[in-house]
């Protein structure tokens, strides 16, 4: 295993690579490029065996990748923001006709007004489509993600997207250890699910009547729940592969006698990190989860972690207009009934907005001056 | 308890699903009114595959049809026709076009 810097769309790409996928497509836009880029040059230079799909859209692109998906070859793509919300309605057929695909997702705020920054809004609008949802805190994140996301999608026929932050970390370089191909290639073996057959060709998506598309959305709710318990399966085998923790749904980072818990997810993540360090070392029982797994929601296992504290500050990096932040709803929703805790949601750093630790420590301040429950999100860095 | 389904919504020879009845909510149905006028390129329309054509002989499938009426438009020999359906269920059809 050797340690090199790269940036997040490096991993990404390198992630796709050490995955052998077969077929690849998508549509240049910012800041994923560099991880498409990077792919088309593997496979131009010979190191990667799989299928380019030049096409003239992103909803062409994840069309092209379901396509091959169909046909039994693992698929890959890689987007943001506009290009995911112009993929949408592939996004959903995706998910509907439980194709194991991954895709990338180097999040960036939506447009209007324009903005080119990092933030969650992207993989936020597509969190009732069907697919599981990671979201990588730094590069190294980035690589595993991807991988462990080909054995979950493939195990449970549920596309996975595999989220990290545009610039943040998609154009950012850090220390990443790189597996060896064969050990990531017995780790993942290619399990190919063809559904199309050219020699028995039949109809995918056909009109579906009242009588059963009901049924069907209940089988796919319990494939991406399933997700609960394979997603923390992979990622042990994947530390008994590789020696690296992904935590499976969640890491608790210093929750021990915790009074107060941040919870938060992508890069943000790292900041809070060194808040939590800060205010420990001056006597604060404080603590972090970090959610690496929106969807599925693990509300169960949140609950599980976050029942003892007094205050819990969520940090979104996304406004779900009319409601809040989309994970301060969740948790919310999750725990109704079951906890007299403080929980507070913040929106934060939306459109590359200043996130560190002067913002966080602004957020976690007042929640602790929060002395009733209420469903208000609060904005910070306004 | 779900109905026990194909993982994937798919159906076998082209068109809607055997299972999926897209003629439950069928309002016209094609009937073909003269074999020797219907062209065979007429199942390349058919967005369902519910039309065969055989040996000079087309056939409509009725279960795979969801009654658009594209192949009425591409062929002659094809016309639709409404399904009618009252409190006592089918009980006739009525020629709307030719």
């Amino acid at each position: 295993m050797s340690k090199v810097l790269m940036t997040g769309s490096e991993a990404a790409a390198l992630g796709a690579k050490l995955s052998n996928i077969e077929v690849l497509s998508y549509y240049p836009i910012t800041p994923a490029f560099p991880a498409m880029e990077r792919i088309s040059k593997y496979i131009d230079d010979g190191e990667l065996n799989c299928k380019f799909v030049r096409v003239e859209s992103d909803h062409s692109a994840l069309a092209a990748v379901l396509g091959a998906s169909l046909a039994g070859a693992r698929s890959y793509s890689v987007t943001n923001s506009q290009g995911l919300l112009y993929m949408t309605e592939v996004v959903y057929h995706v998910a509907g006709l439980r194709q194991p695909v991954v895709m990338g997702v180097a999040n960036r705020a939506l447009s209007a007004p324009h903005s080119r920054f990092p933030e969650h809004g992207d993989a936020i609008s597509q969190g009732a489509s069907g697919w599981i949802q990671l979201f990588s805190e730094n590069n190294q994140n980035v690589l595993d993600d991807t991988i462990q996301a080909f054995r979950i999608a493939e195990e449970l026929r549920t596309p996975v997207m595999v989220n990290y932050e545009g610039y943040i970390q998609s154009h950012t370089l850090e220390e990443v250890e790189i597996p060896d191909a064969d050990s990531v290639t017995k780790f993942l073996p290619l399990n190919r699910m063809p559904v199309m057959d050219v020699n028995n060709p039949m109809g995918v998506n056909t009109v579906t009547s009242p009588d059963f598309y009901m049924d069907y959305k209940f089988h796919q709710n319990e494939a991406i729940q399933q997700a609960l318990s394979v997603i923390p399966r992979v990622a042990k085998e994947y530390k008994e592969a590789f020696g690296r923790d992904s935590f499976g749904l969640l890491e608790s980072y210093r929750m021990d006698d915790a009074e107060h818990a941040i919870v938060a997810m992508g890069s943000i993540v790292s900041t809070a990190r060194q808040l939590v360090d800060s205010l420990r070392s001056q006597g604060k029982k404080i603590g972090l989860i970090k959610l690496r797994v929106w969807r599925p929601f693990p509300g169960q296992e949140l609950f599980e972690l976050l029942n003892k504290v007094k205050y819990v500050t969520v940090l979104d990096k996304n406004i779900v207009f009319g409601a809040g932040g989309a994970v301060a709803t969740d948790i919310k929703a999750a725990f109704y009934g079951k906890t007299d805790s403080i929980i507070n949601g913040y929106i934060i750093g939306l459109g590359g907005a200043k996130c560190g630790l002067e913002e966080i420590k602004v957020a976690v301040d007042s929640t602790e001056k929060t002395d009733k429950q209420n469903n208000n999100s609060i904005w910070i860095g306004l | 308890m779900a109905k026990n389904l194909p993982v994937v919504p798919t159906a076998v020879a082209g068109g809607a699903a055997e299972v999926s009845t897209a003629s439950s909510w069928r309002e016209l149905r094609p009937e073909i009114r003269a074999q020797e006028k219907v062209n065979p390129e007429v199942i390349l329309f058919c967005p369902d595959g519910a039309i065969s054509y055989g040996v000079d002989r087309a056939a409509v499938n009725l279960h795979l049809c969801k009654g658009c009426g594209i192949c009425a438009v591409e062929s002659d020999g094809i016309v639709m026709v409404a399904e009618y359906t009252g409190a006592f269920g089918v009980f006739g059809v009525k020629e709307v076009n030719k």
